[in-house]
């Protein structure tokens, strides 16, 4: 693979389960990706560590103040080092890369992306928050800025998947059925007597009840 | 634009800072006054400064939708109106990378990585500054260091053995310079470096400030934010 096919990734949330798959695949295809800037919420030791293995130019953290070592850290491993509110937007406007992978969790999830569509990059979006708070400008944004935006999240992904190298006017609908959880190996006639309290007990995610009108 | 200083000293915590890690205590002893940034960053004893704020909206004509293109912006006015005093600060621009520097110079390359985008001299920095954007509106303030007071936070730092404060103050120490430094043994006074300070801006944006006191809504808006002091 040429120098000319390798994408440089600005990530955003590296320590979450989607960030570390993300480092994973860069750390075992060095020649097709590098790292330009990482960020996390909190786990600053963490990113010490990335920041050595990646040596990224930039990164934020975005949940809490590093002590003044994890600062002296940073200054000596030659990263640029931003920090409070502003910071994922410091990184995303100033690091040179060809793909944001966003996969932190909620709303400051957003800017980045917008800011990101506006410099001309695609996005890897695990970032639900970006479209459920602005999906329309996002949208818009991408198609103006000529932007693709891959869906990395897991059921977004395999959806993205099943419809690579279809034709869009073949898909009538997309159905998304939620897991069968405690209720998989119900018969018909069992499943007609479960109550929405036996459901809400079983969510072992935690989402609690989500009425949907 | 504000220009300022502070009476009584002051720590101002960065936004995600807690102010268990100052030790209140002594700062009562002391008489030091406790404040929260709305901006990131760590603690600081604002003491022998003069302290700027700057605030525009997005329709200024000076706004930029860049963070940096603001913060280079505004530190050119500050190293104009230093340079004006004779101080030979630069605003560190540069990425500064390995081929820079000649062979041997280990140790200006690590002060590099540390100095790029601040207002210094021979690598050590003299203004700290950070910015914030909210509701449309720009802030970005800074401490311009006039003596080396600063470096007295680390006594304030709640859980630090006296060796590890030491080793706080022989690094920041290393990494910091105020303008009494620069100045030959002459004191800077805080009117001639805020005079100096008005006029970088004044030419370089080719604007003129009217000075004015704050306005009653100003007044009762400081008041209204105003939290309980800890000397209470």
């Amino acid at each position: 693979m040429s120098e000319i096919n390798k994408k440089a990734l600005t990530l955003l949330g590296c320590s979450g389960s989607i960030g570390q798959n993300c480092l994973q695949i860069v750390r075992q295809n060095p020649d097709r990706f590098s790292i330009s800037a990482l960020s996390v919420h909190s786990n600053v030791e963490f990113l010490i560590d990335m920041v050595k293995a990646f040596k990224p130019e930039f990164v934020a953290v975005s949940g809490v103040e590093p002590s003044l070592e994890q600062h002296a850290a940073f200054a000596e491993l030659g990263v640029r080092l931003f920090t409070g509110p502003d910071c994922l937007q410091r990184i995303v406007q100033e690091s040179e890369y060809d793909l944001l992978v966003n996969s932190i969790v909620g709303s400051a999830g957003f800017l980045p992306t917008l800011t990101a569509l506006e410099r001309e990059k695609d996005i890897a979006l695990a970032n639900k928050e970006t479209l459920v708070i602005g999906g329309e400008l996002i949208m818009e944004s991408a198609a103006q800025n000529g932007c693709s935006i891959y869906p990395i999240d897991s059921e977004h992904s395999a959806i993205f998947q099943c419809l690579m190298g279809e034709s869009m006017e073949s898909v009538e609908k997309i159905i998304l059925t939620a897991s069968g959880g405690p209720f998989r190996n119900f018969t018909l006639e069992e499943m007609k007597q479960v109550t929405v309290e036996q459901a809400l007990k079983t969510s072992q995610l935690g989402y609690g009840r989500q009425d949907h009108h | 634009m504000r220009l300022y200083g502070w009476t009584p000293h002051a720590i101002s915590l960065g936004y995600h800072q807690r102010k268990e890690e100052i030790d209140l205590e002594l700062c009562r002893e002391k008489g030091i006054d406790i404040v929260s940034r709305p901006t990131g960053g760590r603690a600081i004893l604002h003491a022998d400064e003069l302290t700027y704020s700057v605030i525009m909206p997005e329709s200024s004509q000076y706004y930029e939708k860049e963070i940096s293109k603001v913060y280079e912006e505004i530190s050119q006015c500050l190293v104009a109106g230093l340079n004006m005093l004779n101080f030979p600060v630069e605003f560190e621009r540069a990425v500064q990378t390995p081929k820079d520097f000649s062979k041997g110079e280990l140790s200006s390359m690590c002060y590099a990585s540390t100095v790029q985008h601040e207002i210094s001299y021979q690598g050590k920095k003299l203004v700290g500054s950070a910015q914030r954007r909210l509701n449309g509106v720009v802030l970005q303030h800074g401490s311009i260091l006039i003596g080396n007071d600063h470096l007295d936070i680390a006594n304030y730092l709640s859980g630090k053995s006296s060796e590890a404060k030491e080793k706080i103050k022989s690094f920041m120490m290393k990494k910091t310079i105020c303008l009494n430094d620069l100045s030959n043994g002459n004191t800077v006074s805080y009117s001639d470096l805020a005079a100096a300070i008005k006029s970088g801006f004044e030419e370089k944006l080719y604007i003129k400030f009217l000075e004015t006191e704050l306005t009653p809504r100003e007044v009762k808006t400081v008041e209204k934010i105003k939290t309980v002091s800890i000397h209470e």
